[in-house]
């Protein structure tokens, strides 16, 4: 099955997105943000046909003074249709990050997978995250898991780093880049791949 | 073997005579709370309490979300019942008819393995409670929630609505204004109560409104249990029932509060718990919703005291014309405090569960964990489960985990309990029964072989 991927490189301001999804393909919607101001974004993605797979990726790293505000939606209304989500966020120095995310199964979609995962990476003082998944579920025969994750850095593993000869500015790049490590491999495309490291290392 | 339906045949479905000494009209006014509290023969100021309470009432809207909350005929329900006029001393002394209602729903039996001591709620007041002497030795006070007031005015007014405000929510303002009955229990410092404290509630006329009032403050380094479980016969029309529950954890305390509800399916259950807890102190909340029509209630912890712990524990099972609106909030405000809800819910033909939880993290709340786990299972086709968790976070080294999932029983353990020569039947409320064990376990023995009983009632219904 061929793999469609859909990337918006987002800056300040209000953007809704919304996918109907038609045909029976792979889709991969990027969504990704750096050092922005006022953020807010809208995804919804609608699975209308049956057999149709969409990934999201959601990659954002927030400075001093960044307002991210995430809504999502996963709409499922054929059956066997696959959706699985992926938010990244580092947050450092006040940034603020809203994030709510639903998934919704209706009716006639049954043997639906649908996945959502948001994980908040906090760095220095002052960051707040907030983090509404929501599931709604009307079929019977499905499978739906939602996480979320929001924490600092781990002192420990900071630690075991630095006992290897790292020191403790990279030893914090690696922790970062690895906590963005699995959203960017959810994009099939290398090219897109390398650019989207580019852009988080010279982030960080 | 003869499949049982608790839809068709409620389990606990009987019905005795109505006998009371006084009925307030249907309905709510101020006559009605001015009569409430002169039959109770209270002080001025909870009269004004309860005054005060009805007009926030009056103005405070219905809460928009959760449940369908538009059925409900205020104006239909009796808010107060007053059953005897004394209590009982002993259950010799009870009338036969309500001695026989207990009978039936065994708290005899309870009272046989040592209970430390039984408060049963006969429609809107206590009419029987016995306190083994052991309780009153050691300074706990278990009383009734009006004799409380009589005898215990000073702890009563120190913490009596100012944990669930009147203006907090709907409910809690009705509540304040026509509570009657419910438990108080005050637990000296370090003094650990070993078999815990029960309460059984039951409301028996059509269209009464059940408003108990519960106030539990545990001293600093002492432990109790309470337990609440309810089951109520069938009536022909929608009955509600509006509880607070207000829990004050002292420094190093630790309190565990366990709630089986099982009222018949036409139950508005609508309730609100909350707890406070002080330095080092635990507070754990162990809550099974499997009756009423709509059950909306969020077992609260505001984690006030550093190294302090909060718990939820929540089983939700919601059959025909069931919603189970359920779940928990954590609000840590003190450094290093530590909270966990875990939750479980099964709905099946028809009905519908949803998790709705809060987990609140603030700036002080440093280094503060937080873990929350909701598992949900659909049986069949018509039945709904929802997940409605928030997470705020305001503090950059607190530790945030969620987790929820929802889906159906794996064809592959069927499969494989089938190919034993088990039944689907049996082999679904094996699966059931196994999905909600890690709460169950944590129950009193009688009520988890009760639980482990209503649930293969209600499944073996399930599947036809």
């Amino acid at each position: 099955m061929k793999t469609k991927n859909i990337i918006q490189n987002i800056t300040n301001g209000v953007h809704e997105y919304s996918y109907q999804i038609k045909d029976k393909k792979n889709y991969t919607i990027v969504l990704a943000a750096f050092s922005v101001q006022k953020l807010d974004i809208s995804l919804s993605v609608y699975l209308a046909a049956p057999g149709a797979v969409v990934s999201i990726v959601g990659i954002f790293l927030g400075g001093k003074s960044s307002d991210v505000h995430l809504h999502t939606l996963q709409v499922h209304q054929a059956p066997n249709t696959t959706s699985n989500l992926l938010v990244k966020t580092v947050l450092s120095d006040g940034a603020t990050f809203n994030y709510d995310g639903r998934i919704r199964v209706e009716k006639l979609a049954q043997k639906t997978d649908a996945y959502q995962r948001n994980e908040n990476l906090l760095i220095g003082v002052g960051s707040h995250a907030t983090s509404d998944p929501s599931l709604e579920i009307l079929a019977n025969d499905v499978r739906c898991t939602h996480g979320s994750i929001t924490g600092p850095i781990d002192p420990e593993e900071l630690w075991y780093l630095e006992s290897r000869g790292i020191s403790l500015t990279s030893a914090k790049q690696l922790m970062v880049e690895g906590h963005f490590l699995s959203a960017v491999n959810l994009v099939s495309d290398s090219q897109i791949r390398d650019q989207l490291w580019q852009k988080i290392r010279s982030e960080i | 073997m003869k499949k049982t339906l608790i839809d068709d045949q409620y389990a606990y479905g009987f019905h005795k005579p109505e006998s009371y000494v006084f009925k307030s009209k249907r309905g709510l006014d101020e006559g009605v709370i001015q009569n409430i509290s002169w039959h109770k023969s209270e002080p001025s100021w909870m009269l004004e309490f309860r005054k005060k309470s009805y007009e926030i009432y009056r103005k405070i809207q219905l809460p928009t979300w959760g449940g369908d909350l538009s059925n409900i005929k205020f104006d239909d329900i009796y808010y107060y019942l007053k059953p005897l006029q004394n209590r009982a001393k002993s259950w010799k002394d009870l009338p036969p008819d309500i001695k026989d209602t207990y009978d039936r729903i065994g708290i005899p039996e309870a009272e046989k393995k040592f209970l430390s001591g039984v408060s049963a709620q006969y429609e809107s007041e206590v009419v029987y409670k016995s306190i083994q002497s052991m309780l009153s030795k050691k300074g706990v006070i278990f009383l009734d929630m009006d004799s409380a007031l009589r005898q215990r005015p000073d702890i009563v007014k120190k913490y009596f609505g100012t944990l669930i405000p009147p203006h907090d929510n709907k409910f809690a303002a009705l509540n304040s204004s026509v509570w009657s009955g419910g438990s108080f229990v005050y637990v000296p410092p370090g003094v650990h109560v070993e078999l815990p404290l029960q309460a059984y509630f039951r409301i028996n006329a059509a269209n009464m409104g059940q408003f108990e009032r519960t106030l539990i403050v545990a001293d600093e380094g002492s432990f109790v249990h309470y337990v609440e479980g309810c089951t109520a016969p069938i009536y022909t029309t929608d009955s509600l029932h509006s509880a607070v529950v207000e829990i004050f954890v002292g420094k190093g305390a630790r309190v565990r509060y366990t709630t089986i509800q099982n009222w018949s399916t036409n139950v508005y259950n609508l309730v609100t718990k909350r707890a406070r807890v002080d330095e080092e102190g635990v507070m754990e909340w162990v809550d099974g919703n499997l009756g009423s029509k709509l059950t909306m209630k969020y077992p609260s912890v505001y984690l006030v005291g550093r190294k302090s712990h909060g718990e939820v524990l929540s089983i939700a099972y919601a059959g025909r014309g069931q919603h189970q609106d359920a779940g928990g909030k954590m609000i840590h405000i003190a450094p290093e405090t530590t909270s966990q809800i875990i939750s479980k819910s099964v709905s099946a033909k028809g009905g519908r569960t949803s998790y709705r939880g809060l987990v609140q993290i603030s700036e002080r709340a440093k280094n503060a964990k937080s873990r929350v786990v909701c598992d949900a299972l659909i049986l069949d086709e018509s039945s709904r489960s929802d997940t409605y968790p928030t997470m705020k976070i305001d503090a950059s080294d607190a530790k945030m985990e969620h987790e929820a999932t929802v889906s159906k029983i794996g064809d592959e353990q069927l499969f494989y309990l089938e190919s034993r020569g088990i039944n689907k039947g049996q082999a679904e409320s094996m699966i059931v029964n196994g999905f909600i064990e890690p709460i169950v376990k944590e129950l009193p023995l009688e009520y988890a072989v009760e639980m482990n009983r209503l649930i293969q009632l209600q499944m073996e219904g399930s599947v036809g």
